[in-house]
């Protein structure tokens, strides 16, 4: 399978400068990782941990005081290649919406209170198409029915819609120019379970119809259940462990992954579960080595010395840790 | 119907208390200053002492009669409601006989033409530049500009205006140093020319102010709606910047806007007094200027009525717009 996007050993931080102390954030340390055609990708982590900022580098929406320090990040469409690194930020605005989507977090306030939804979605749909005002109503409200909702909504105003119908627009206009991948941050965060649920369904269908690419960034791991093909876990601005969804949740390898995946409740196991130790490091100051070292029960002496590099483990299953690659082999950090 | 019932009926009915009550304390007012404006009349008149005591008497009486300051205080409250709905405001005691309507009908225009204007110059200018300066605060030219009006601000009108008419009337005599026009009024191309090259100095003196004002006004509504979640996701949908200025900032600054809109406009028929008064406008601030000057209690009156019906329309038509301007304030 081809990618459509791909990042190589990126590193993304927050470089902020106050009364001549600078503080760099470490929001994203070496991280390389392919989204391939058609899939949906799944990003998880707890809070703080890099997901929102990768997602932003894949959006190429890249605003100080995030900078990229290093790596490569690389669209491909068709037959072409886009270097987003270099790209001007006039051309990325060119590919957003027609080929790159983004359905942000908190998705309550994105929509223009004193606009209504048909006028909104038009601003959106004539900045990339050239049609208008009642052609873009046409394609918008044909849309919205495909998607299953009332073409009522564009003749209201955001406060008129509840908070799932809100976010299920927001889908909507995101998605309304058919873009080939689609990038959705915290799309069910502060809904309750009974809209997440519609939510995700019409997540699911939007990437089915339409054959899109959605990478989803969450902490909700029954939102990665429901939907992901693959998921990422990110620790501490690094990329820990990646697999198809049934090996995450079913033999999980790396340490963090399976007390990620053990501090999920079960029907069968009614005992309580066990947090992880310690903290979550810092990102301004991470420790040397493997960043999960301090907390990880397994950790050996070399965990505090070097970078544990990402091993293939088969089946496009890979694993950023000493426990499962041979500690010899390994190349220094 | 419900519409008229709920939200139309119990905003009207503010307005006619706001105006009730604005006018009755307006006619209270003068009449619990210590003084009887007839003896005031008649003492400025001079010797009556050669006068025949009955004569001065029925002297008193048309002039009580003529003020409408015979009977008791009640009475005279009806009569002066009576008396205003026929649209008579009564004698001006200054200009006597000339009727306060009158006066005020030859001032208002020449007060709403200079202040009308310059108000609407001034906000949409100081709109247009104070959003843009907020949408782009890291450009150095809206820097600059930023700078300027804050230098600008603190200066009071009356100073600006001093200065203009020094520059400009004296020492470079380009503009007229007094009154509102020269020539008969008639609709030739002269005499409306004389109208602006008269109005261009005190208009000026008002737009520069106020612009300034409403330059630092929308500068922090759009610092506020600019770092909102909807504009942001508007610029990274790669939507154009006069879209999102135009529908997306500015709109969402509109509510506090149109209400100093509407409350400046309204405060038209009060005049600028200052303004008018350093320019010798022939505005009705000039007129109050002069009422109060020679304690004309019903010049004063008139015009403080027309200010309070004025203002009070400006907010009730404000409030009313509301729901057109935010759909988010609802017709309750």
């Amino acid at each position: 399978m081809s990618f459509l996007a791909e990042a190589k050993d990126l590193r993304a931080y927050y470089i902020t400068r106050s009364y001549g102390v600078e503080r760099t954030v470490k929001a994203i340390d070496d991280i390389s990782i392919q989204i391939k055609e058609g899939e949906i990708l799944s990003i998880a982590g707890e809070s703080g941990c890099g997901k929102s900022t990768l997602l932003k580098v894949l959006l190429g929406a890249i605003d100080p005081p995030l900078r990229i320090v290093g790596g490569t990040m690389q669209y491909r469409f068709g037959e072409d290649y886009y270097d987003v690194l270099s790209m001007s930020v006039d051309d990325l605005k060119k590919k957003r919406w027609s080929q790159i989507s983004y359905i942000p977090q908190g998705s309550m306030h994105v929509l223009n209170p004193v606009r209504k939804i048909g006028n909104t979605f038009h601003d959106f749909i004539v900045t990339h198409r050239d049609l208008d005002k009642q052609e873009t109503g046409k394609m918008a409200r044909n849309y919205l029915g495909r998607l299953g909702l009332s073409a009522e909504v564009m003749n209201v105003y955001p406060h008129q819609l509840s908070g799932g119908m809100r976010q299920r627009v927001t889908i909507a206009l995101a998605t309304v120019l058919s873009p080939k991948l689609v990038l959705a941050d915290e799309p069910t965060t502060a809904l309750d379970v009974l809209v997440q649920r519609g939510v995700v369904q019409l997540l699911k269908e939007v990437q089915q119809r339409e054959g899109s690419t959605l990478v989803l960034v969450s902490h909700d791991m029954g939102v990665h259940a429901n939907l992901a093909d693959r998921i990422a876990i990110l620790y501490a601005g690094k990329l820990v462990e990646i697999a198809k969804t049934e090996r995450i949740f079913n033999s999980p390898t790396h340490p963090y992954t399976q007390y990620l995946i053990e501090s999920l409740p079960r029907l069968d196991d009614k005992s309580d579960r066990t947090s992880i130790p310690g903290r979550p490091p810092t990102l301004e100051n991470p420790p040397k080595g493997c960043r999960f070292h301090p907390r990880c029960p397994h950790a050996l002496e070399v965990c505090g010395q070097k970078v544990p590099p990402l091993t293939d483990l088969g089946n496009g299953h890979q694993t950023a840790c000493f426990l499962v690659s041979e500690v010899d082999n390994s190349e220094p950090g | 119907m419900n519409l008229l019932k709920s939200y139309l009926l119990p905003r009207i009915a503010q307005w006619v208390i706001t105006v009730f009550i604005g006018i009755t304390v307006t006619f209270i007012i003068p009449r619990l200053i210590p003084g009887d404006p007839v003896e005031r009349t008649l003492s400025s008149l001079g010797s009556l002492q050669t006068l025949d005591p009955r004569a001065v008497e029925s002297l008193k009486e048309a002039l009580a009669d003529l003020y409408g300051l015979d009977g008791t205080q009640f009475d005279q409250y009806i009569n002066f409601w009576k008396r205003l709905f026929k649209g008579d405001l009564g004698p001006s005691l200054s200009a006597f006989p000339t009727p306060v309507i009158e006066i005020i009908a030859k001032g208002l225009p020449w007060t709403v033409g200079l202040l009308t204007t310059s108000t609407l110059i001034s906000w949409s200018l100081g709109i247009a530049l104070g959003t843009l300066a907020g949408y782009s605060p890291k450009r150095l030219w809206w820097q600059i500009v930023d700078k300027a009006f804050i230098s600008i601000y603190p200066i009071p009108h009356y100073i600006l205006a001093l200065i203009l008419v020094m520059v400009f009337s004296y020492y470079f005599p380009i503009f007229p140093l007094v009154g509102g026009a020269s020539g008969k009024p008639t609709l030739s191309w002269t005499y409306i020319s004389s109208i602006f090259e008269h109005s261009l100095l005190p208009a000026t003196s008002l737009i520069v102010l106020s612009t300034a004002f409403r330059f630092i006004m929308a500068k922090a509504l759009t610092t506020t709606v600019a770092g909102s979640d909807y504009v942001g996701y508007a610029e990274t949908a790669g939507l154009s910047k006069w879209r999102i200025v135009l529908f997306y900032v500015i709109q969402n600054t509109m509510l506090p806007q149109v209400t100093d809109l509407g409350l400046s406009l309204g405060a038209v028929f009060s005049g600028a007094l200052i303004i008018e008064i350093v320019f010798s406008y022939p505005g009705i601030g000039y007129s109050l200027y002069m009422g109060v000057f020679q304690a004309d209690f019903n010049l004063i009156l008139g015009i403080t009525i027309f200010s309070i019906v004025g203002i009070a329309t400006a907010a009730l038509i404000v409030d009313l717009s509301y729901p057109l301007l935010d759909p988010r304030v609802r017709y309750k």
